[in-house]
């Protein structure tokens, strides 16, 4: 009878070494000797010839400015590919053909750890991944060269013929540009440190009132007062109170007689002012009035609780939330204005309460977007974008009047050729006017003379210039685009990053494949490799977001530290952000990818490959190595 | 504080189970075993005796179901156990695509073998096993199965294992390489290492280990000194050399006065192994394949003496009788 002893071993034993770098790379460069000698690289020569054919045969628009572009990113997907490619097929056979040929029990009976075996099979593969993105890299580089010494001749030839018919002088800097430098120029983008902030060309008569705040009529913007910390809300539970009013008004320079309509509304903190229940003497309570204001300036407008039915000219108290006092300006190029004091409440016994501060002014927005109203006349809204990040030697010093690229994004209605404005004001004041016609959904790139500004503080002030139309403005409507550097150095950081994909990819067939047959674990890596570049939509509409949500407010309660909400959105839940690893197409488009970019990715790259690898190497701890 | 023994099983059990979780095979059942330092043990068995599931045991590949395994004292499998032995697998399983000096290095370098150390202990190792130059060169997928052999046991030995485990050593290998290999098994007892060995080719076990075990179906059937388990304890020998017909025939009587029977009387028969390696001698010399250290010793000697040959060589005359006593052969 055997003898079983009281406690049996665990079936995996622990392992207690401290893993080196030297086992590592030494699994490591197997792996990459297997690579090369299972003669991986052939895949290489036509994966160049995928590219070329496929540039070549992509029909071109604009060959001046979309070839290179498009074989820049041609190039880069075929490394995408290419990487996917090795990442998925090589990566998950190279342990499960040595689980099968037993080669395994050779390598794990040694002083070796699971996860030097796997951290090494991942890093060979990543070598090889390198060693063929690289090779794909430099002949996508080279036929770059060719491609664009060709267009540079074109854009001359386009120059030339352009010019005399050209509408706006400034769409044909970049012809010109192109002409001049070749396609190859890369660009450092900067944004705005602040900005939009929307302000207004009062003129010269409104101006002469320093504490006033201004709004100017249809615009959408408002003058806003808080009032959650007054006892409005209480007096009008009783009796009927009163809001007094002294505005400043302008009537628009065109009609200077005609009476100033204003909008009066009553509202709650969060909740976004809309037209409804604008006009009085309907079933439901009314929170807006329109007056007609007089030339004093002073308007007083009954207020009754939430739950009386007002009369004519009164508005109800929201029931609910902070209140809010909104004043909008209602006829284009009317002037409204409060200053402080303007706000007087009064309550059913006359007892009153004097807002001291002045109103705040809102801009219109649409979600994230604010909006510019256009008008040809002052007065008119000005968007303010303030740079203060540019350092003040960016263009250095010389004698060549070199430009600098300024990207503007602006959208219009689509039945209105707009016009706009730009004024570069530099820290001096002096100022340089630009104008041009910007278009819905496209950039515009104005040019700044190296003699005017060579870098350091600038603001950038838009106006949009035709009536009756809206600039729609974010953050990066207007970014500053300087020279980047040399264009390899680029477009090798783009293979870099291709190359961290490729890793990341491997460390996934790596992993599934310490568990499943090669077939199986290539299938898996596919589904984990796709569910990973629509991690989004997954984050977004599966039951799984539900949970990663809850895991990142849990993260983000947990400890205060932002960084987080990103760890978790990167790795932890529930795979690795691989399209972030993928060059965006604005490299393609020659903008700058920037070190601290490049840095970040080869961060999370590594922290993915780190999880894989662990995870990867308890399950190979955890299975018998031989049957 | 004693050392440990160098392996020491108790109850130790294997089952086989499918993807559900039934039992499927019992490949060993309660192997209670205990190897003593210095020693040659070999593990006999038919095929599917559980000799291969021992040795995976023993080196973590598998976990017991039951029981426990202790190799010098340690849990198998952990990389402080296998800094310490070496362990050659029933078919040299190694990177095809590395060459001879690539897959000693490899291995080198998981046993935190600078490149100074890796390149000599390379060198020493392909010269021991008898690997030449051009076959160091080679890809392993070009190898001969002779040739996995010996690059198998060079990567055995890259750590110099106080403890090898060697799972059908000559395998595969012809008369001469059989030897030398037996040879080197051999020397490296001399060295004080203990090897665990397991093969179905009896007379390689009978003719290297000290004690064997023999396995059946997961059980232990026999275990003691291959001496003690091969006595044939009713039967005697006599083996002289020079003697004569009238000599001969004075000693048979002599036995059959004294009452024993008389099983056979004649010329005893060499090994075939003897007699190829004598035909083949002088070119094992000249052999490329065998010029190692390693390989000198039993391919340049084909006489008596060797381990490996059997006693009384061809010349010299047998009796072999059954004496009422023979509790000792000398």
């Amino acid at each position: 009878m055997a003898k079983r002893p009281a406690h049996p071993q665990p079936s995996a034993p622990r392992e207690r070494r401290r893993w080196t770098l030297s086992r590592l790379w030494a699994i490591a460069l197997v792996t990459f000797r297997q690579g090369l000698r299972t003669r991986l690289w052939v895949l290489v020569p036509p994966a160049i010839l995928v590219m070329i054919l496929a540039d070549l045969s992509s029909p071109r628009f604009d060959p001046v400015f979309e070839a290179v572009p498009a074989t820049i990113s041609m190039s880069l997907l075929v490394m995408a590919v290419l990487a996917f490619i090795v990442g998925t097929f090589f990566a998950t056979y190279s342990l499960p053909a040595e689980l099968e040929s037993k080669v395994a029990q050779s390598v794990v009976t040694k002083p070796v750890g699971r996860a030097e075996i796997v951290g090494g099979k991942t890093l060979g593969m990543s070598l090889v991944v390198l060693l063929m993105v690289g090779c794909v890299g430099v002949a996508g580089y080279a036929y770059t060269l060719v491609r664009a010494s060709s267009i540079q001749s074109l854009a001359g030839e386009r120059l030339a013929e352009a010019t005399p018919r050209a509408a706006y002088p400034a769409d044909l800097n970049a012809l010109q540009a192109v002409a001049t430098n070749g396609p190859l120029e890369t660009y450092r983008y900067y944004a705005a440190t602040s900005g939009p902030e929307i302000d207004i060309d009062v003129g010269l008569e409104a101006a002469a009132s320093p504490n006033v705040r201004w709004i100017l009529g249809e615009t959408g913007m408002r003058l806003v007062w808080s009032l959650a910390n007054t006892p409005l809300r209480e007096w009008v539970a009783s009796a009927p109170g009163r809001l007094r009013l002294r505005l400043s008004v302008t009537p628009p320079p065109e009609e200077p007689k005609a009476p100033v309509q204003v909008l009066v509304a009553l509202g709650s903190a969060g909740v976004e002012l809309t037209r409804e229940n604008r006009q009085p003497g309907g079933q439901g309570p009314v929170y807006q009035v329109t007056m007609s204001v007089p030339p004093s300036g002073e308007l007083e407008i009954a207020v009754v609780g939430p739950n009386v039915r007002p009369p004519a000219g009164a508005i109800n108290v929201p029931g609910a939330g902070d209140l809010v006092l909104y004043v909008v300006a209602l006829q284009s190029g009317t002037l409204v204005g409060a200053g402080p004091g303007a706000l007087t409440l009064v309550g059913p016994a006359g007892q009153e309460y004097a807002m001291a501060e002045a109103p705040a002014v809102a801009s219109a927005r649409q979600r994230q977007r604010l909006a510019l109203a256009g008008r040809a006349k002052t007065p008119r809204e000005l968007a303010v974008f303030r740079f203060d990040n540019v350092p003040g030697d960016v263009l250095g010093q010389g004698d060549t009047p070199v430009e600098a690229g300024f990207s503007l994004d602006a959208w219009s209605s689509a039945m209105v050729q707009a016009a706009a404005q730009v004024v570069f004001i530099r820290s001096d004041g002096q100022t340089k006017t630009v104008r041009f016609s910007p278009e819905s959904h496209h950039s515009a790139i104005l040019y700044l003379d190296r003699e005017f500004w060579h870098g350091g503080p600038l603001v950038v002030q838009v106006e949009c210039l035709t009536d009756d139309d809206f600039l729609w403005l974010v953050p990066d409507s207007v970014r500053l685009r300087l020279g980047g550097g040399p264009f390899a150095w680029n477009y090798a950081k783009a293979v870099l990053r291709v190359w961290l994909f490729g890793t990341v990819l491997s460390a996934i067939g790596v992993c599934c494949s310490t568990f499943l047959s090669w077939f199986v674990s290539i299938l898996l890596t596919i589904v984990l490799v796709l569910v990973s570049l629509v991690r989004g939509f997954v984050l977004e509409a599966t039951p799984l977001g539900g949970l990663a949500r809850q895991l990142y407010d849990a993260a983000n309660g947990w400890h205060p530290w932002a960084g987080w909400r990103s760890v978790v959105e990167h790795v932890v839940v529930p795979l690795p952000d691989l399209r972030s690893l993928i060059p965006a197409e604005s490299v393609s488009m020659g903008q700058v990818m920037t070190l601290a970019d490049l840095g970040e990715a080869f961060g999370w790259a590594a922290l993915s490959v780190a999880v894989f690898v662990l995870v990867g190497a308890w399950i190979l701890r955890h299975r018998e190595v031989a049957r | 504080m004693a050392e440990p023994r160098p392996i020491v099983t108790e109850g130790l059990t294997k089952i086989y189970r499918d993807f559900w979780g039934r039992q499927k095979v019992h490949a060993l059942v309660g192997l209670d075993l205990g190897l003593e330092r210095g020693e040659i043990f070999g593990l006999l068995g038919p095929n599917g005796s559980g000799k291969s599931t021992t040795i995976k045991l023993l080196l973590g590949l598998i976990f017991p179901t039951a029981g426990r395994a202790r190799v010098l004292g340690l849990t198998p499998g952990t990389p402080a156990v296998n800094q310490r032995i070496g362990y050659l697998p029933e078919e040299s399983y190694l990177h095809r695509f590395l060459t001879g000096s690539e897959t000693v290095d490899f291995y080198g370098r998981l046993f935190g073998l600078d490149r100074r150390q890796r390149r000599r202990r390379t060198e020493e190792l392909l010269d021991l096993v008898g690997l030449d130059a051009r076959a160091r060169a080679r890809q392993l997928r070009e190898y001969s199965k002779g040739m996995s052999r010996r690059i198998g046991l060079a990567q055995a030995l890259v750590n110099d294992p106080e403890l090898l485990l060697l799972d059908e050593p000559t395998s595969g290998l012809d008369p001469i390489g059989t030897r030398e290999i037996k040879d080197l098994i051999l020397r490296l007892k001399g060295q004080g290492k203990t090897i665990l060995l397991s093969s179905h080719l009896l007379a390689d076990v009978q003719d290297v280990c000290d004690r064997i075990g023999i396995l059946d179906r997961g059980h232990l059937k026999k275990i003691g000194r291959v001496r003690d388990l091969l006595l044939v304890r009713d039967v005697f020998q006599l083996q002289a050399r020079g003697v004569t017909p009238q000599a001969r025939e004075t000693i048979l009587a002599a036995v059959r006065r004294a009452g024993a029977d008389i099983v056979a009387a004649e010329h005893p028969t060499t090994t075939l192994e003897d007699l190829f390696l004598r035909v083949v001698g002088a070119e094992v010399k000249g052999r490329p394949a065998a010029q190692g250290p390693g390989a000198a010793p039993g391919a340049a000697r084909a006489e008596p003496g060797y381990a490996g040959a059997k006693p009384g060589a061809a010349g010299g005359n047998q009796v072999s009788g059954s004496p009422a006593a023979t509790d000792d052969h000398g």
